[in-house]
């Protein structure tokens, strides 16, 4: 028999295309009762290009980053949550937290770069297919879902 | 009722895909669509005897395809979960892509790397190919991903 899902970690940023991801995770969440793993990678960069690098660099709280508005939207769908924030190459460092909390899945937006964009910026979703063993739901944008039909 | 793709070769990752697609379809109470597309890849000459070995070829892959999905049917009537299967020949990611939009798939299941053929051995061929490709969110599964061991010799043996 199946075993039922305990855990699903979903990568959480700013960008549009985490809210398909979310909301994916949020579905699974609820149809099978396992716990989300809400995990946002920030970046020391990011901050030295906000300000200039004049600091100083706070350690950012939760509720400032990407994960505030993502809990209130878990917390509403009544699913049970957590969240992990990390510093450092995204997706590395979800792949480190994937095992460290033993999930069973990770779920990831996707840009849909097309080309040379996707050549030069690389993607969070195909570094992390290759760092993780894990299996990774890749939740491209609703655009392209459109597009393809 | 959701439709789940699992899309299998028969490949190590593909097995683990269908393990993880049949866990979904559980937890989703959703049906599995089980595809395997017959593909064989040929130089594009004939010489003496050509036909024979093509036809051998083309032989031996429907066979493999329809063990491959009486297999995973089988595993899944085994977990209560209703499933359908289908046998297709022609280019294997239009070929997926085409099914998920035509039977409305909630999501697609793939095994990272597939059997034998060059472009198969390479990541981001079938599965890199779907990610790009599909109506749905695609779920991308390696080899062994349920064994939760030191991930550096996992990733070297999956990649070789």
């Amino acid at each position: 028999m199946a075993q039922p899902l305990q855990r699903i970690l979903v990568a959480v940023d700013d960008s549009p295309s985490c809210q398909p991801a979310l909301k994916e995770a949020i579905a699974l969440a609820k149809a099978s009762g396992a716990e989300l793993v809400l995990a946002h990678v920030t970046s020391i960069l990011e901050h030295r290009i906000a300000d200039g690098g004049r600091g100083p660099h706070r350690v950012p709280d939760v509720a400032s980053t990407p994960l505030g508005p993502a809990c209130s939207r878990v917390e509403s769908a009544g699913v049970r949550w957590s969240t992990e924030l990390l510093l450092g190459y995204p997706p590395k460092q979800l792949a480190l937290v994937a095992d460290d909390r033993d999930v069973d899945l990770i779920v990831v937006g996707s840009r849909n770069l097309k080309g040379l964009k996707r050549a030069a910026l690389g993607s969070t979703s195909n570094v992390l297919l290759k760092e993780s063993s894990r299996p990774v739901l890749v939740v491209s944008s609703p655009e392209r879902a459109i597009a393809a039909a | 009722m959701n439709t789940i793709l699992l899309a299998t070769d028969g490949s190590p990752s593909a097995l683990e895909a269908t393990r993880e697609a049949i866990r979904l379809a559980d937890e989703l109470n959703a049906r599995l669509l089980i595809v395997g597309v017959e593909h064989v890849t040929v130089p594009a000459y004939g010489y003496y005897g050509y036909g024979e070995v093509y036809n051998d070829l083309l032989s031996g892959e429907h066979v493999h395809v329809q063990r491959v999905l009486a297999d995973a049917a089988h595993e899944a009537e085994d977990a209560d979960v209703i499933c359908d299967t289908i046998d297709r020949t022609g280019d294997v990611v239009d070929t997926i892509c085409d099914i998920a939009a035509q039977k409305e798939a909630r999501l697609i299941v793939v095994g990272s790397h597939g059997w034998s053929g060059v472009r198969r051995f390479l990541f981001g061929s079938v599965s890199m190919g779907v990610l790009h490709r599909a109506p749905c969110p695609v779920l991308v599964v390696r080899a062994h991903a349920s064994q939760p061991t030191n991930g550096q010799v996992r990733a070297d043996a999956a990649v070789v």
